[in-house]
């Protein structure tokens, strides 16, 4: 009798463990993540966004476009005579308080004052956190690649792939 | 016969388009007059920066310039890094907008600025010749507006000119006609917006090391 109720206990603990970790998941997946999509985006009619540029940054835009390719194939692709350029990369050299900047009209600018001090990992942060404004993603949090201020970050967030699918979804 | 052909047809394709590629060349600045900026639709300006613009303390520290001022004039909008992007329509010229304004600076809180100055302020009217005009402004910024009293936070340049860019770079006083005739750092220092600016000179963080320009208009 003893050991069936042991038993009994231990099939109760093992169930009240589980309900807790599913809850758990379950409040991770819902309420961690969130979706940020700003009120432009540069992605044309077919559904990708062609880049040209004259930056001395454009080895970290290729890189960049790979990270955002690496979770949707193929949406960012560079120029090419076949297609009509959407966003064009250009440098500037001012004190703005700012490493890169994107436009609705198209254009992105890296900022030389900032970025010629900066580690390849920081620039490639700026490139890619760029282009995820000419994809339409807006500024979320700072562990994201959309954070607002520029990171060390490389990869994207449950909240990047989040807004890049609520993004998609708008072209 | 056929293959000489339609070699012609692709060259000329081919030449076609390098030409057309070949016109994204930054051209020199230009220039439109000042025109009414409430019936266009803002597009905000997106971007990645070097520190907290939510944070007070950061955001004087990164600056060189901090000051009240009255807006004088506004002389227009002037387009920096003109590029000719290609377009459906054809070629199209794009540069970043920049507003042109005249101040009376009332009261230095970090650095010190002489009366009367011209600033650049990052934003204003889009640059777009095929008639489609909106407004390019940063999140939670606005462009100023002439006889109005703001604390601006400015950054002086390689050329010695003075940008005001960025989030809150124009965070605008609320002062009564009758207040405005006479501003006095004493009469200052008995707004609220006024007194955080202060006290967060006193206690700037500075998170960025960079290279500091002087401005043309510093005493």
């Amino acid at each position: 009798m003893m050991v069936t109720t042991g038993i009994l206990k231990a099939k109760k603990i093992w169930l009240f463990a589980l309900a807790a970790v599913t809850l758990l998941f379950a409040f991770n997946t819902t309420s961690f993540s969130a979706a940020y999509v700003q009120s432009w985006h540069l992605v044309d009619s077919g559904k990708h966004l062609d880049y040209d540029g004259d930056s001395i940054y454009m080895s970290h835009i290729t890189t960049g476009a790979g990270i955002w390719n690496g979770y949707k194939s193929g949406v960012i692709r560079p120029d090419s005579i076949w297609v009509i350029e959407d966003v064009y990369v250009t440098d500037i050299e001012i004190a703005n308080g700012y490493t890169g900047v994107t436009y609705a009209s198209g254009k992105i600018e890296l900022n030389v004052y900032y970025l010629s001090d900066h580690s390849t990992t920081r620039r490639t942060n700026t490139a890619t956190h760029e282009l995820g404004h000419a994809l339409g993603l807006d500024h979320s949090t700072s562990t994201d690649i959309m954070g607002p201020i520029q990171t060390t970050i490389l990869t994207l967030s449950q909240n990047d792939k989040d807004s890049y699918d609520l993004a998609y979804s708008k072209y | 016969m056929t293959i000489v052909v339609a070699a012609l047809i692709v060259g000329a394709a081919f030449g076609f388009n390098f030409f057309n590629k070949d016109t994204n060349v930054k051209n020199a600045v230009s220039e439109v007059e000042n025109v009414d900026t409430s019936k266009l639709p803002i597009f905000p300006i997106r971007g990645s920066f070097v520190y907290d613009v939510n944070n007070i303390n950061e955001a004087v520290g990164i600056v060189d310039y901090v000051f009240v001022g009255k807006v004088v004039r506004n002389d227009g909008t002037i387009y920096k890094g003109i590029i000719t992007m290609e377009s459906e329509n054809g070629p199209k010229e794009v540069g970043t907008p920049y507003t042109k304004y005249a101040i009376q600076v009332i009261d230095n809180i970090k650095g010190a600025l002489i009366d009367t100055i011209e600033v650049l302020k990052h934003g204003g009217v889009s640059q777009d010749n095929k008639g489609n005009k909106g407004v390019f402004i940063f999140e939670d910024d606005l462009l100023p507006e002439v006889d109005k009293f703001y604390i601006f936070l400015g950054y002086a340049q390689k050329d010695g000119s003075i940008i005001i860019s960025g989030p809150n770079s124009n965070v605008p006083l609320n002062v009564s006609d009758k207040q405005s005739n006479n501003l006095t750092k004493q009469s200052l220092s008995s707004l609220s917006v006024y007194q955080q600016y202060q006290e967060a000179f006193e206690n700037q963080i500075i998170s960025v090391q960079r290279e500091r320009f002087t401005s043309k208009y510093e005493k």
